[in-house]
């Protein structure tokens, strides 16, 4: 299991080797690109910041919870930070099963959650300048009682 | 108590540091940080209900304590991926 915040462009293809085995009939790969414009705007570059020591654990997470819905462990998922330009990978995913449906669900999954709890942002550049984009406010779990035991 | 909090985004352009000092009461919760907060930057007043608290690296609820040398971040909305 590959689960990694990294500053250099993303292979997917190197991502897919990484997670083939004999036993895998099927793999999957996902790759998040720059694109050129966003409601209605051109984008000329992106920026991405992360948290980086949080965001690898919560791939780590959606990993976790990859294998426990889909039974797919032989994942691998990088997203990069810095500047990035129009067409570079912001976002690479393999998976790997013995058959495809679960490596597909694998990729969907790992590419929804990563929107929904993994700590990074990213900022526009267009022609009216930059923004930074705000799309998921991530809720906190209910909080436990004082002195009520986990379960 | 102070309590080192990273800031990220757009968090990080309103208090202009990655990592901020904030005091809070011992045994302090979230929601006195976010209190201290809304003190020290007013533009944070309007948005808070958008921003995560993080505490050693978990999403937190208003009702968990900080305790000293916890690792606290602020997380705007993400757009990953």
């Amino acid at each position: 299991m590959i689960c990694r915040i990294v500053e250099r462009p993303i292979d997917v293809q190197a991502l897919a080797a990484q997670v083939e085995e004999a036993e895998a009939g099927a793999v999957c790969t996902f790759a998040g690109l720059v694109r050129n414009h966003s409601r209605g705007q051109r984008v000329t570059h992106l920026e991405y910041q992360a948290y980086r020591e949080m965001a690898e654990k919560k791939l780590r997470q959606v990993a976790d919870e990859i294998a426990e819905r889909f039974g797919v462990t032989r994942l691998a998922i990088e997203h990069r930070v810095g500047v990035l330009r129009i067409g570079d990978v912001a976002v690479g995913i393999a998976s790997a099963s013995a058959h495809r449906d679960a490596a597909f669900k694998a990729c969907r999954y790992a590419i929804d959650r990563i929107k929904q709890v993994v700590p990074i942002w990213k900022k526009e550049f267009g022609e009216d300048g930059a923004v930074w984009v705000e799309e998921c406010a991530v809720e906190a779990p209910p909080a436990r009682e004082p002195g009520r035991p986990e379960n | 108590m102070q309590v080192r909090l990273k800031c990220f985004a757009w968090a990080r352009e309103v208090t202009g540091e990655e990592e901020i000092s904030v005091e809070i009461p011992e045994g302090g919760t979230v929601a006195d940080l976010r209190a201290r907060l809304e003190e020290r930057f007013p533009v944070f007043a309007g948005r808070m209900e958008s921003i995560a608290v993080s505490v050693n690296q978990e999403f937190s609820g208003d009702k968990a304590r900080i305790r000293p040398g916890d690792e606290v971040a602020l997380i705007p909305p993400i757009s990953g991926g």
